[in-house]
Parts: C-alpha cells; structure tokens; sequence
C-alpha cells in the first residue's frame, strides 16, 4: 500500500512538472512588472499540447513576448484533451486574468470556451488554429495564425521560378484528415493549375512520414521516369524521405521542397541537397498573439485576424535561418 | 451387359474428375494466398508493364521489409493466439536511440555531443536489446499477471511512445554515420534491406519448424492448459515470444534508420496494424495455434504490391487505404471457412 501510495505520488509529481514546465519560468517574472503601470497584468495561456516541438516554440515566443511587456503569463496545457482545455479556461476565468490567449486542441469545439470567456468579458486571442474558418470571430475576440494555403501557394510559386512553366510535379500529401494537408495541397494546385505545361502527375498521402514518402516517391520514379521533374512535399519529414529515394535512383534533376523548416530540412536547403522549405513563424504567431492582448489592454481595437507570413527558405536566404 | 460396364466406366471417371477437382480446392485453399497474390501481379503488370522491371520488383521487396520484418515477430504472437499492439512504438523507441547513438561527429544536433563517433555495432546491439527488452517486459507481463496481451501490449505501445517523445523532446535524430545508412542500401541491384529481411525469414522459419520452441508456439496457442499439462513452460515461452516479437523491431528499426537516413519520433505511427494485417492476410489465424512464417512473407508482399501497383496506376489516394481495409476483410473471411472445414 506504502508503495502504491509513492507511486502515485511520484506520478502526480512528475504530471506536474510537465504540466507547469512552461510556465515557471514566466511566473519568475511576475514581481517587477515595469511597463504596464502599476497593476501586474496576468494572462491566461491555454496550449494545447507541450509534448509538440512546434507548440512549444510558440509558447517560448509569447513568453518572451510577456516577460518584455511586463506581464504574467500563465500556461496551461491541455495535453491534446478538448474537456481539459475548458476546465483550464474555466478555472482562468475564476482566476480573474486579465486576457486569455488558447492555442485550440480542437478548433470545431471552442465554442464553449469563446462563450465562457466573452460573457465574462475577458478579452481573448485564439493562435495557430483557426477555429472560426471563414467566419469573423466575434466581438472581444481575435485570432492570430497563419494560412496555411499560403505555405502551398509559396512552393507553387517558388516551382514555377526554378522549373519555368512545364514540367511534372508529384505532390506528397500529409494526413488527409488534417487542414494543413489539404490546405497546403490546395495551394500547390492554386498555382500549378495556371500553367497549361505543368502536370500534376500523382498526389498521394504520405500522412507525413518520411519513410511512406520514400516509398511512394520510388514507385514514381518507376512510373513517371524523366517526366518527373518536382516532387512538393507538405511536410520537411516528407520532402527528406523524397530525396532520400530520389538519391538512391541517382536523379539529383528532381526539385524537392517541403513545409516546417526543421533543422535538418534547413541544413539541407544550405547543402543543396533540398531545394526549399517554408518555415510556419511561430515566434511571429506565439508574441503576435501578445501583441493583440496588449493593444486590447490598452484600449485600441485590433484587427479580428491577425495573418503571420510564412517564410519561404530558400539557398539564398538559408543563412538567416540556421 | 455392355451398357451396364460403361455406366460404371462412366460413374468411376466421374467420381475420379470430382476427386481431381476437390483435390484443387484444397490446393487453392492452402495455396489460395499465393494465388492471389501471382493474380495480383499478373492484373498489374498487364496494366502496367513497368511493374515488371528489376528496379521496381526490388523496390517492392524493399518497401514490405520493415514492416515484414515485424509481420514475422507477430506470426509468433498470433499463432500464440496472442496479439502485439506495441510493435510500431518499439520500432520508434529503438530506431531513436540506436539513432542518438549513431550520429556522425559532425552532426549539427548531435544527441550525445560528447560521445564522437562510435562503431556502428553499438547502435545496432542499442537497437536489438531495447526492442527484445521491452518485448520480454510484453511477455512477462502477460504471463506473470495475467492480464490480456491486448491490454499489456496497448499500455506498452502508449509507453515507449512516450518515452520516445520524452528521449527526443520531439526532434528527429538524423546525420547517421555510413555504417548505418549502409543498412538502407544496396549490394549490387539488390537492397540491403531485402538480404536483412530474407536472413529473418530464414532465422524465423528455423525457429518456428525446427525447433522445440516453434513447437510450443504452436502448443500454447491451440490449447494453453494442454500445453501446459504436457510439460511446456507456458510462462517462459510467452516471455520468449514476444521477447522475439520486440527483436523484430529491433531489426526493423536499423532498416528503417538504414533506408531514411534519420529516425523521427512519429516513425513507424500504426505500423502495428499493417503488420498484423500482413500477417493475417498471410493465413495466421487469430484464433490460435495456426499461422506460417510464408504465410507473413505473401501477406506483407501482397500489401507492398499493392501499394506500388496502385501507385503505378495513378490510382487515388483514398481508393488505396480502401482497397487494403476490403483485402484484409476477404482474406479473414476466407481464412475462417477453410479453419472451420477443418475442426
């Protein structure tokens, strides 16, 4: 019993570390808050998951962000669980802060949250995921993201430039249940569909791995020969797994570029050996998403959405990225 | 008088002609799979002439090793009426660790910056005791509490994800020293992974017909209190069976690692399931105690051959995860009426 006990205890130990990992060192902060006159300003920021690399730049970016304004922030993770996420916000909005900012676990389901935190006239800023589609969102209520067809559009655009106006393309999709796959895609074709030249010869899902899109890139190689000339990959995994394969069959002719801009993927654009990739700016996403609050508490009116650019990364400016 | 004789003649050719044709269905049932799997080939290289290439077929085998490799450790659990849900998350743990083990000492995020470069031995040992650990831990944990292996080897799947995530903080491990990447690829024309994967063939084939150990497999699953009164340890067998199912995970890893050239966190995310279904394709049946080695090998190819033949096609992604979902219905579906003809 004495174990069990030490057991449990340890795990609720170690659940809260990771919980609150984010979050202290923003709590460290709070005493001096200079700027922001003399009464501290908390916010409530709700991530959706610490366990994801990308979430986590974000968080470290409107962290900085914070600790320069001058304000508290408090992070919350919901580790991917919708119902955790409004208890988190729930307990913020007792907590009396003085602005919420979520990092959505499911954007179809915030519904609750945005009518919990405007009746209780907290202002509040969703980031990375959108969870008003083409809608405005309401009144007190901002989103600061990134369209993720733009990242498409930026691979199209930049193929277009390197492989003038013919030529076949295979696109190598991510999880065809994400928005990002499908958007990403959508902006590949926005562009490519504009040139009578260019064939789309195959998309096919990779569901982001980079072995499946080894092995799908092989079996284009075999289908399409020299008709291949690019392969877009929605993901740098993806994209990384295409060169592998394309260097395999010795076809270094092939234009390969991916979404993400991890540092392989950046090491590899300034080797040559990838031809581009787009980096989604988190930090641009996690401090834009601070700098909305700090307009709202300062009495302006911000933009309902607030668009961060993706950033194509390419030979010649690969250096600011590494 | 002489109609009677020719009526006879008659009814004895008959009966001879039904015999030949009962005779082919057995053989078509036994063989079934690999009728199906030449009609496969034969439809897509009717479509596709290019399928046929050199080139292309040893990709095939290529791309059905990793997940081949683990459909052979399952052909064990499955036979042992067991299952192994964990595999996919084996491969991942240990493909990152031998990974963060194999890195050049040159590598812009080098896991272990201290440890320069080490002989390409070690990551491979890494890669082989973590997967045979942790499946060992699969076994014991079946055999000594008793719990379903359908819950034992979910947890695991959940935990070594997890520790995967945890050793990574989420980053993909990559710039792998040659020794490895050599694992990835080719002697000749043929692919590095395809001699690995027909040495595991062989090793698993030994195993499961020439041993005492292939002996039991087979005991525990088609009767576990049986097997037990007639002396066999079930609990030290289970152990070594899914100690063996991690081992293929081990190896599957270094293919892996060999043919990306990197191991990310997400490596290998569901591959249990197209290992079981390459191994349920293959014939083993999941109520025990029935299952080949070959078996795995067909089913796992029927996938591969699948995927590159669609692909070749041009045929839409959706229509791919489809057709796979209807095979692996078709082959259970068929595999029950020829176990049930048998009891």
């Amino acid at each position: 019993m004495k174990k069990i006990l030490a057991l449990m205890l340890v795990l609720v130990l170690a659940i809260g570390l990771f919980g609150c990992g984010g979050g202290d060192t923003a709590g460290e902060d709070t005493g001096d808050a200079g700027d922001a006159g003399d009464e501290a300003v908390t916010i409530g920021f709700a991530t959706c998951n610490m366990n994801d690399t990308f979430q986590t730049y974000i968080v470290d970016a409107a962290t900085a962000k914070a600790t320069e304004l001058g304000y508290t922030l408090d992070v919350q993770d919901a580790q991917e669980d919708v119902v955790k996420q409004q208890d988190q916000v729930n307990a913020m909005i007792s907590q009396g802060v003085d602005a919420i900012v979520v990092v959505p676990v499911d954007t179809s389901a915030m519904g609750p949250i945005t009518d919990a935190v405007t009746e209780a006239g907290i202002p509040l800023v969703y980031v990375n995921r959108n969870p008003f589609g083409t809608d405005t969102p309401p009144e007190g209520v901002y989103y600061v993201g990134s369209q993720e067809i733009v990242a498409g559009r930026l691979q199209g655009e930049y193929l277009i430039e390197l492989m003038g106006e013919e030529g076949g393309v295979g696109i190598l999709m991510g999880l065809l249940t994400n928005e990002g796959a499908v958007k990403r895609t959508e902006g590949n074709e926005e562009i490519l569909s504009q040139y009578e030249g260019i064939e789309i010869l195959a998309k096919e899902a990779g569901d982001w791995q980079y072995d499946k899109a080894m092995a799908i890139t092989e079996n284009w190689i075999t289908a399409y020969g020299d008709d291949l000339n690019a392969v877009l990959a929605n993901n740098d995994g993806m994209a990384i797994g295409a060169t592998q394969a394309l260097d395999a069959a010795g076809r270094d002719d092939v234009i390969v570029m991916g979404v993400d801009a991890i540092p392989d993927a950046v090491n590899m654009v300034a080797e040559g050996t990838l031809d581009a990739t787009v980096l989604q700016d988190a930090d641009g996403q996690g401090s834009g998403g601070i700098e909305v609050v700090s307009k709202v508490l300062s009495g302006d009116t911000p933009e309902p959405i607030t668009w961060i650019d993706f950033v194509l990364v390419t030979p010649e400016n690969v250096a600011d990225f590494q | 008088m002489a109609e009677d004789t020719k009526k006879i003649k008659d009814n004895k050719e008959k009966s001879e002609r039904d015999e030949k044709i009962e005779r082919y269905i057995e053989l078509l049932k036994k063989y079934g799979i690999i009728v199906a799997l030449i009609l496969l080939v034969v439809v897509i290289s009717v479509a596709e002439p290019k399928f046929l290439s050199p080139k292309n077929l040893f990709n095939v085998l290529a791309q059905s090793a990793i997940y081949g490799i683990m459909a052979l450790g399952l052909t064990f659990v499955i036979i042992s009426k067991g299952i192994d849900l964990s595999v996919g998350s084996l491969l991942a743990f240990a493909g990152i660790v031998a990974a963060s083990l194999g890195q050049v000492s040159t590598a812009t995020t080098k896991y272990f910056p201290s440890l320069g470069e080490l002989p390409v031995l070690v990551p491979i040992l890494a890669a082989l005791i973590i997967g045979a650990l942790l499946g060992a831990v699969n076994g014991g944990l079946i055999a000594f509490t008793g719990i379903p292996a359908f819950i034992a080897t979910l947890g695991m799947m959940t935990i070594a994800r997890g520790f995967t995530l945890m050793y990574t903080g989420g980053k993909p491990v990559s710039q792998l020293i040659p020794g490895i990447k050599f694992l990835g690829d080719k002697i000749g024309p043929i692919p590095i992974p395809v001699i690995i994967y027909g040495l595991m063939i062989f090793i698993t084939w030994i195993l499961l017909n020439h041993t005492s150990f292939g002996k039991n497999i087979y005991a525990i699953g088609g009767n576990i209190k049986a097997a037990e009164v007639s002396g066999v340890n079930v609990k030290k067998n289970l152990v070594m069976i899914y100690a063996f199912a991690g081992l293929t995970c081990g190896v599957a890893a270094l293919v892996f690692a060999g043919r990306v050239g990197s191991v990310h966190p997400g490596a290998a995310l569901g591959y249990e399931l197209t290992a079981i279904a390459a191994t349920t394709i293959g014939g083993t049946s999941h109520t025990g105690g029935i299952g080949t080695v070959w078996g795995a090998v067909v089913g796992a190819l029927i996938l591969s051959v699948l995927r590159n033949g669609l692909t070749l096609l041009g045929v839409q992604a959706y229509w791919q995860q489809i057709v796979e979902g209807v095979i692996i219905i078709v082959a259970v579906i068929i595999d029950m009426r020829k176990n049930a003809k048998k009891k």
